[in-house]
């Protein structure tokens, strides 16, 4: 199953580094994101740096949903994903290479965005790299479990990728609120200890939507 | 007497909307599922 | 004429619980007359989260037995479910504005039953999405499973949130103790209410089981 989740995986990332068409849209948006929301407030009002957090997991979220409408949608033409379901591949496998594929993909808009976030919000990132890496990944993976899912479904109706942000987003509110609470704990000095609730939450998440939605998604195929 | 009881607050008129709001949401939920059913069956 | 029979009694019980709550219930000293929304908004409440737990049970049992007749039952318990967290949407605001000062406020049990609402319309669009019945029936049940798992990450969240930030002391919501004439009031609007809910169901439910039965002829032919 790992082994299939792979080539499936590889096959997606040589997809989209050839193209490079998503990766390139996604970065746009997350950079235009990160600069607009730097607008929307008054920074003789509100410290860039008590922005930073909250405009971090959003635009993390939003540009994750770009990459997620993708991913089913390029099975689409010549209906690519049922040479994908009647290949070797066990279902499982096929999504957890999506899923993998999905979370390469939103690290890699997470790599450009943090560098800018910490330019343009003068975010002090040397003090919370690492910590702050611990959350992007429990976030992203859970992000991807859920979204994968709900973009594999949200490409076969008639909304199409309008779909996925209604069906996704009440899913991601336990990770905005846990990844962006616990990086303004780490941010405001406060001992790291603060930090673990919400860190066991989105450890927890993680668990359970990683391991439903690999059982869920089977279900969502045609026998 | 120094002591009396506090004026009850006057505040019936959001009782009268959430009661006016709320079960007309009901009347017109259950006249839909009639109207929906009629218009099935012609 | 049977099938008349629940829809009757349910609108004879909301009618006499409404009734005796604004004629025979008298106004309770501190929160005044806005205390009576309470019979509205906490049946509500209950249904509400009952709705959603059906539809949950159904879905998972609809993809062990796959039978069609779970699927509607958890289209129409989705539906019904949603119309009463309306109701809890709007007449929780109204009363706390004169309690709490204010319509909004982020509290725990208020945001949760908001993201509930967000979902199970999400669950009644992704229904309206899909013209194909096997496939509507499997994607709703995953949705519909997946929801009630995600309720209490929800209400976790939520209420780390709330507690780690201190609120003002007037935003706690107040477990009210009744005195007893409210509280026969209160039981039976949770029962007259919970009547009303069973009988929207079952309405539901045939309009359900009737559509599919005029979208298969419309389709033989």
């Amino acid at each position: 199953m790992m082994r299939d989740a792979w080539v499936i995986a590889k096959k997606d990332l040589t997809i989209e580094f050839r193209t490079r068409s998503g990766i390139l849209s996604a970065l746009v948006f997350a950079l235009l994101g990160l600069v607009i929301f730097y607008y929307a407030w008054d920074p003789t009002a509100v410290a860039s740096i008590d922005l930073a957090p909250g405009v971090l997991w959003v635009v993390f979220t939003f540009s994750g949903l770009l990459g997620l409408n993708r991913s089913f949608a390029i099975e689409q033409s010549e209906r690519a994903i049922d040479g994908l379901l009647a290949s070797p591949a066990s279902r499982s496998g096929i999504f957890l290479g999506k899923a993998l594929a999905n979370l390469v993909f939103v690290a890699v808009v997470q790599i450009v965005a943090i560098p800018a976030l910490v330019l343009f919000y003068n975010f002090p990132i040397a003090r919370i790299a690492i910590p702050l890496m611990g959350i992007l990944l429990l976030a992203a993976i859970g992000l991807c479990a859920v979204g994968t899912l709900f973009s594999s479904m949200a490409v076969n109706t008639k909304l199409a990728e309008l779909l996925l942000p209604m069906l996704a987003l009440p899913f991601f509110v336990p990770i905005v609120i846990g990844a962006a609470q616990s990086t303004a704990k780490l941010l405001s000095g406060r001992p790291a200890i603060e930090a673990m609730p919400w860190l066991k939450l989105l450890l927890a998440f993680d668990l359970v939507f990683v391991l439903g939605c690999t059982l869920a998604y089977p279900f969502t195929i045609e026998e | 007497m120094w002591w009396r009881p506090l004026p009850m607050p006057d505040n019936a008129i959001y009782y009268h909307v959430a009661y006016g709001i709320g079960l007309s949401i009901y009347l017109l939920y259950g006249i839909s599922l009639f109207v929906r059913r009629s218009r099935l069956r012609t | 004429m049977k099938t008349w029979v629940l829809s009757i009694a349910a609108a004879l019980a909301v009618a006499g619980t409404v009734i005796r709550a604004i004629f025979f219930t008298p106004f309770e000293v501190v929160q005044g007359p806005a205390q009576k929304i309470f019979y509205l908004h906490a049946p509500a409440a209950w249904v509400a989260f009952l709705a959603f737990g059906l539809v949950a049970i159904a879905s998972a049992l609809y993809l062990w037995l796959r039978d069609e007749r779970l699927d509607r039952f958890a289209e129409s318990s989705a539906e019904v479910g949603v119309v009463f967290t309306t109701v809890v949407l709007i007449t929780g605001p109204l009363w706390g504005k004169p309690i709490w000062g204010t319509y909004w406020t982020w509290d725990a049990r208020l945001t949760l039953t908001l993201f509930l609402w967000f979902i199970y319309v999400g669950y009644i669009v992704l229904r309206g999405a899909i013209d194909d019945h096997s496939m509507r029936a499997r994607y709703s049940a995953v949705l519909g499973i997946l929801g009630a798992f995600l309720i209490p990450f929800i209400h976790l969240s939520v209420y780390l949130f709330r507690t780690l930030h201190p609120m003002p002391i007037v935003l706690k919501p107040s477990a009210p103790s009744l005195p007893g004439e409210m509280l026969t009031t209160l039981l039976m609007s949770f029962l007259s209410f919970t009547l009303l809910y069973a009988a929207f169901l079952q309405a539901r439910y045939r309009l359900a089981g009737e559509r599919d039965v005029v979208e298969a002829a419309a389709d033989a032919r």
